[in-house]
């Protein structure tokens, strides 16, 4: 299949994360080692915008468990955002939407991160 | 079967090319069980030229050759060359010795070996058999002395061997004698039918069993009217295949010779050569020869155009016309009357036939009772038709053109071409006609006093509910109609005629039986039937044309005039508007293709019957990055088509994800390849995901999900793949097989809240 592409800007030092389509192992490690870069870089703020994903597998979610957990011990806030109704079924069924905040939008995920730096 | 019957000695057709004549070749080799039943052991078939009786008994002869058991069997195709007693009797008993020889020493290369000396082949003979040998080595060499009995080596057989010989005699025709000059004339001795035919009564302990094909309408004027004859010989039947198995022989045969053919064309072959093996088989060999492709109807009438004039069916035609007509002037005279036939509507008066064939050749009678039993036109009740087979009517326009009128062959071959171009398309509706008839026929059979959704015999209803829905739509609408027409018992159907006018075609057909479940006088009832092919919807006129030709049907039959007669009209498009709306011939039936196409779908079969329903779609994706999506994209495709509403797609494509993710990691498959099957019924769709190897997924069936945080790539997410199918499909189980484990995973259609 095709060689995977993450899309990813920085915007108010909020790093938002596009992991796209199909968010497998593949895409997942990506996300995962561009988080840590991030962190490296001093940036604590992450939006991952699910707008563009239409299928998530358990591996994928396995690693953004992974993700979110290194986020909270580098004291960071991350935020999920445009989960359609399948994958918000989903994270619900696995739990996740307890570890991890969920907006409708981007722009409300922004809102929120920017919102706790006043 | 074991392979060793797969063996091929005379047959000459692929086994899986003739398999649709399993049943008539079973019948032969039954041969020695039937005779320990007590049955009889001895069969006649009969059947159409080319239609595969001589594959049957050759297909026969090598099954009980390589079953080595009670029966030993004995091919012998009489020769035009060789009808004379005498002839018969030193040319069969060789072909018996040699024959008998090679199954006794198992050497079935010694069947085909034309070359071999008969004292070579008893050179060869086991030193137990040498006494029958012998007697039959006397006898090759001294025919003559036999003559009385042309058959009686087969009793020296039966003898010596302690086996029964199965003699299977083809060609029978030619003991007739009329194939060659004179001899039935002279019956100076007793002929060689005469003589097979007392063998065959005077076998009634089961020592020897013949099986007899040949020409049909031939055999029947020698077959005796005897009591002992006719009570050892058993008929077979063989009809004309199925469309559908003619087509996969064009198809298979065609692809085995590397020719291109469409579906359409095999379709129209099938039609326009009746079927008939020879004939399909020198075209396909003519466009393998050429390197054509049959992809188009413009290809195939070329070859077919050039076999009729100049190839092997154009020799064989000629061939089967010398046969029949010997000197010139007769061949001058059949040409006439062939011709005369094959451009005639219907049958036409002996009489006039004879008028006209006596310009050519004097006293024609003899002529046109040969050309009869060469299956070349039919005569019977003092009319003359042409032969079913319409390729002699090609064959003798186009000769004809060449020879009578003496056209250019060039234009002889364009003028056939052009004929049967022009005569594709009304073909391949003819053949289109027939599937619906049968799918008719098949729903009267299975009527049984059950109940169908009334709208199935009421199109106005039908339309008004089902207007603008797709095919899924309407079953569902039909499950839940709460109006249903209780179906009568049919106990008859019968054909009761056809006609075309107007561009419609129709075919009507007449079933009797009863209602209500109670076998009585009062509770029988006919349905008079009108299958109606046309492009529009039938209007008003064409209604009333079709019903007085109805009427007239009926007149016919007077014992009906106390039976409730019902009306059902079965037009291809319906009926106009007005037609329904009046509603006229009162309590009369309307539907169109789709209705009956339906109702044939509602109709229970017995148990055994196929679920005509399912449909299933098959896929295998390698082990791969991201293949898993494919199988997704499939899974979507396939439930859309089946309007799952698109929460349950998303489900369903994420669950088949999650499928595939551990056939690939548990799996440890050594093909590295997943199997998946979707199977779509009325209200579900089965997924089955499977691989070749170890378990997967059954060691984490009862685990429990982890919810807490995961750390690490290779993570503990297993339990959860197996969590989010169960989460998402309505029914998930694991069936073992001999190679693997599969899952099998149902999601079921929502019904629509308010139907």
């Amino acid at each position: 299949m095709s060689v995977s592409q993450i899309k990813s800007r920085t915007t108010e030092g909020v790093a938002v994360i596009y992991p796209g389509p199909y968010l497998n192992q593949l895409r997942g490690e990506i996300v995962e080692r561009h988080c840590q870069e991030l962190i490296g870089n001093g940036i604590r703020k992450i939006v991952v915008n699910f707008s563009e994903t239409e299928l998530i597998n358990s591996i994928g979610i396995s690693i953004l468990l992974g993700v979110i957990e290194a986020v909270n011990e580098n004291h960071g806030s991350l935020v999920l955002c445009g989960l359609n109704d399948s994958n918000r079924e989903l994270f619900e069924m696995l739990g996740l939407m307890s570890h991890v905040e969920v907006e409708q939008t981007e722009g409300d995920a922004l809102l929120k991160l920017n919102g706790e730096l006043v | 079967m074991t392979d060793q019957h797969k063996t091929r000695i005379l047959a000459r057709v692929d086994d899986d090319l003739f398999e649709d004549r399993g049943r008539e070749v079973e019948s032969i080799v039954g041969i020695p069980d039937a005779i320990s039943r007590q049955r009889p052991c001895s069969r006649l078939v009969l059947g159409a030229r080319h239609i595969g009786k001589t594959e049957i008994l050759r297909k026969a002869f090598d099954e009980l050759f390589m079953l080595q058991g009670p029966a030993l069997p004995i091919y012998y195709s009489i020769s035009t060359t060789r009808s004379t007693p005498d002839a018969i009797a030193g040319d069969l008993t060789r072909e018996a010795l040699k024959q008998a020889v090679a199954f006794r020493t198992c050497d079935y290369g010694l069947v085909r070996d034309s070359a071999k000396s008969v004292d070579a082949i008893s050179s060869q003979s086991d030193r137990d058999d040498l006494p029958w040998v012998r007697e039959l080595l006397d006898r090759v060499r001294n025919p003559a002395a036999f003559i009385h009995n042309p058959f009686s080596a087969v009793s020296v057989l039966a003898a010596g061997t302690g086996l029964v010989p199965v003699v299977l005699l083809d060609n029978l025709q030619r003991l007739v004698g009329f194939e060659t000059d004179g001899h039935q004339d002279e019956r100076s001795h007793r002929q060689p039918d005469e003589a097979l035919f007392e063998f065959i009564a005077l076998q009634n302990e089961g020592r020897t069993a013949f099986v007899l094909t040949g020409l049909e309408r031939p055999i029947g004027e020698i077959l005796p009217a005897d009591e002992d004859v006719l009570s050892q010989l058993e008929s077979m039947r063989v009809e004309r295949l199925p469309d559908a198995a003619i087509e996969r022989v064009i198809r298979t045969t065609s692809g085995r010779l590397d020719v291109e053919i469409s579906d359409s064309t095999a379709e129209l072959m099938a039609q326009q050569l009746g079927g008939d093996l020879f004939y399909i088989r020198a075209i396909l060999d003519r466009a393998a020869a050429d390197g054509t492709s049959l992809r188009t109807f413009v290809d195939f009438e070329k070859v077919y155009a050039g076999e009729v004039l100049k190839g092997r069916i154009g020799r064989h035609l000629a061939g089967l016309l010398r046969v029949a007509a010997r000197e010139p002037g007769e061949q001058r005279c059949a040409l006439e009357v062939l011709r005369l036939l094959s451009e005639a509507d219907g049958p036409v008066p002996l009489d006039t036939i004879l008028e006209r064939a006596s310009r050519y050749l004097p006293g024609p009678e003899l002529l046109i009772r040969r050309l009869h039993s060469m299956e070349l036109l039919n005569a019977s009740y003092g009319f003359v038709a042409a032969a079913h087979d319409s390729v002699v009517g090609d064959y003798v326009r186009a000769i004809y053109r060449d020879e009578v009128v003496g056209s250019r062959p060039a234009l002889t071959g364009e003028e056939l071409l052009r004929d049967k171009l022009k005569g594709s398309y009304r073909l391949m509706m003819s053949r289109f006609n027939r599937s619906v008839e049968s799918q008719l026929l098949e729903a009267l059979s299975h009527f049984d006093f059950q109940s169908v959704p009334a709208s199935l015999l009421n199109q106005k209803v039908f339309e008004e509910l089902y207007h603008g829905s797709s095919r899924m739509q309407i079953r569902r609408g039909l499950e839940q109609e709460e109006s249903r027409a209780r179906l009568p018992q049919m106990v008859l159907v019968k054909d009761a005629g056809a006609g075309a006018e107007r561009g419609m075609t129709w075919r009507f057909f007449f079933s009797s039986g009863f209602e209500g479940g109670i076998y009585s006088e009062s509770n029988e009832v006919v349905w008079l039937i009108a299958l109606i092919n046309a492009r529009e919807p039938l209007d008003e006129d064409s209604l009333k044309r079709v019903d007085s030709l109805l009427d007239a049907t009926l007149r016919r039959r007077r014992e009906l005039q106390s039976i409730p007669v019902i009306r059902w009209y079965i037009s291809k498009e319906g009926f106009s508007r007005t037609v329904l709306d009046s509603q006229l011939p009162a309590n009369g039936l309307f539907s169109n293709y789709l209705q009956l196409d339906f109702l044939h779908e509602q109709i229970e079969r017995p148990l055994g019957a196929e679920a005509l329903r399912s449909s299933d779609f098959e896929l295998v994706i390698p082990v791969e990055n991201e293949t898993e999506l494919i199988a997704a994209r499939t899974a979507e495709q396939i439930a859309r088509a089946a309007e799952f509403d698109q929460e349950s797609i998303n489900q369903i494509k994420t669950a088949l994800i999650e499928a595939c993710i551990n056939a690939a990691e548990h799996g440890e498959s050594p093909d590295r390849r997943i199997y998946q099957r979707f199977a779509l019924t009325d209200d579900r769709l089965i997924i089955t995901v499977r691989n070749k190897g170890k378990i997967f997924g059954l060691t984490d069936a009862s685990s429990t999900p982890t919810t807490g945080v995961a750390s690490g790539a290779a993570r503990s997410s297993r339990g959860r793949g197996l969590q989010i199918i169960r989460a998402l499909m309505d029914e998930v189980h694991f069936e073992r097989s001999d190679d693997g484990v599969s899952l099998v995973m149902t999601k079921f259609l929502k019904r629509p809240e308010n139907p």
